[in-house]
């Protein structure tokens, strides 16, 4: 934790892996974040984390916000740590499918009162996964006209 | 390929055990080469598959062997290590740059997840750094589009461990039932710690020898090499241990490495006797078999349910027991089921003898990034 003008932020683990201003300490969790992928000029591969060429045809790419929201791929549960997890059992992991043609893992959030199933509406936000450990994850959302 | 034939085989038992990586891989090596009849001083080459254990490996385990001057490399792909070893042996052999080479798997794995299976230090941290979640991942995928039930999940470990009751070199040869399966604890649902294999020690062996000068030396049971394949992740692949990838991924680096070894051997997937694959999970070893072409996809579950894939089916896979069964020697897996091959199409192989074996399949998949296909025997 630091404490910064009286109040408290988590600092983000790896703030180049999303869009703004995590560095400054200034998203806090729950935030509705981007990730910071490239875009490939010439073949137009996406790529998360982000490269400065493309690792299909290593051309030249460029920064690229993804979507806030996605729709859920799979996803499961960890019930067991694993060695060098700083986050606490159990959690969950799902994969997001992006609009922009990628498919994103991370960390699955918030899903108490969910029903989880394929296909279901995610946004990306900001989560503290300890104490000191904030990085993206992805939360349910309740799409227009569906009922929880 | 042409040339290339297994002149002999060793292999270490799979499991925990007191001794050192260098016993073991010693054990297997001394036990290939007075299978081939050969010693030491025979060798041109020796290449030696690991993962794990330190610097200069092969060196270490070869002092203890034999010291003919030759050059040892080591060799890592993760699970794919073996394959890599016998694809750089091989091609070798073929090409005349050499004529007989030594082969070593080995590993010690400490228990539980595997550390250091190659994800960055914030996958770790965050907790995505697990390869039981990718597995159940796919599981998941198995049982929403190809109709795989939990059940299925469950009988793929029930068939594998019936298998390694007469495995002598298995690690675990305790029968299991559905229910002790399902029951078993949860690690990543679907998947229950029964549908997926434990990394653990163990190490095989193999001499490649060039045909004719197996002929020369009067090699007693050489058994043909027909095919190794080695692909790497391609651009359209569905590649779960990567942060992402493509949502059209629907490339298979197994399926890749399958074809091109079925046209190397010169053989088609009808004529194989018996299938030893990456069963590192229940769900991996349904998605080879659409992968292999053992199936059309959607029929993978169906494939089990009629037995073709146990011993007394059409199609045996992994008669060893498997990896669910023997447990996982990263270094060693690939070459433990090059042992189990080679055996079966010599006849060897005792109570779980595939009877009629003539062409054998191995399968390895190394942390998603690598792929080797074996075709041992045939014409």
């Amino acid at each position: 934790m630091t404490s910064l003008n009286g109040l408290t932020t988590t600092v983000f683990l790896r703030p180049d892996l999303i869009v703004g201003e995590a560095s400054d300490g200034g998203v806090v969790p729950g935030a509705r974040l981007r990730l910071a992928a490239s875009h490939c000029l010439a073949c137009s591969h996406v790529e998360f984390p982000a490269l400065p060429t493309c690792p299909v045809c290593g051309a030249e790419a460029t920064p690229v916000a993804l979507s806030s929201t996605a729709s859920l791929g799979g996803y499961t549960t960890v019930l067991h740590p694993p060695p060098g997890a700083r986050i606490p059992v159990p959690y969950h992991v799902g994969v997001a499918r992006f609009a922009e043609g990628i498919a994103v893992m991370g960390l699955l959030v918030e899903v108490t009162g969910f029903d989880l199933r394929i296909g279901m509406p995610v946004e990306t936000v900001a989560f503290a996964a300890h104490d000191d450990l904030m990085t993206y994850a992805f939360r349910p959302v309740v799409a227009a006209g569906a009922s929880v | 390929m042409e040339r290339v034939v297994v002149a002999g085989v060793g292999i270490h038992p799979f499991g925990r055990f007191e001794s050192g990586y260098r016993e073991m891989g010693a054990h297997a090596a001394i036990e290939a080469l007075a299978d081939a009849g050969v010693t030491g001083a025979d060798l041109d080459l020796v290449l030696v598959a690991n993962v794990g254990a330190e610097m200069a490996k092969g060196q270490n385990i070869l002092d203890r062997v034999a010291r003919p001057g030759i050059p040892i490399i080591n060799v890592e792909a993760a699970c794919a290590s073996s394959g890599s070893a016998l694809y750089l042996g091989a091609r070798l052999i073929e090409s005349g740059a050499a004529r007989t080479v030594l082969c070593v798997g080995v590993e010690k794995a400490p228990r539980g997840f595997i550390a250091a299976s190659g994800y960055e230090p914030w996958q770790i941290e965050t907790g995505l750094g697990v390869n039981p979640v990718y597995f159940a991942l796919q599981a998941q995928e198995l049982m929403e589009d190809a109709g795989v039930e939990a059940s299925d999940l469950a009988d793929v470990s029930v068939k594998n461990h019936r298998h390694a009751v007469d495995n002598p070199n298995a690690m675990y040869r305790r029968p299991v039932t559905r229910d002790e399966v399902l029951d078993s604890r949860m690690v990543c649902p679907p998947l229950t710690l029964l549908m997926l294999c434990a990394p653990n020690e163990g190490a095989a062996a193999c001499v490649l020898m060039d045909v004719d000068e197996a002929r020369r030396r009067g090699v007693q049971a050489p058994v043909r090499l027909g095919a190794v394949s080695l692909v790497s992740r391609a651009a359209g692949d569905w590649f779960v241990p990567a942060v992402s990838y493509p949502t059209e991924a629907r490339g298979s680096l197994t399926a890749r490495a399958a074809q091109a070894a079925y046209a190397e051997a010169g053989v088609g997937i009808d004529e194989i006797d018996v299938v030893e694959c990456q069963d590192t999970d229940s769900g991996s070893e349904l998605v080879a078999y659409r992968e292999l072409g053992l199936c059309p996809p959607g029929a993978e579950a169906g494939l089990l349910r009629d037995g073709v894939t146990s011993l007394g089916g059409r199609q045996p896979v992994n008669v060893s027991g498997g990896l669910l069964s023997k447990g996982e020697p990263l270094g060693a897996s690939g070459l433990g089921q090059l042992h189990e091959l080679v055996q079966q199409v010599r006849g060897r192989s005792g109570p779980r003898q595939v009877e009629g074996a003539r062409t054998g399949l191995g399968h390895v998949m190394g942390a998603g990034h690598t792929a080797s296909v074996v075709v041992v025997g045939g014409r």
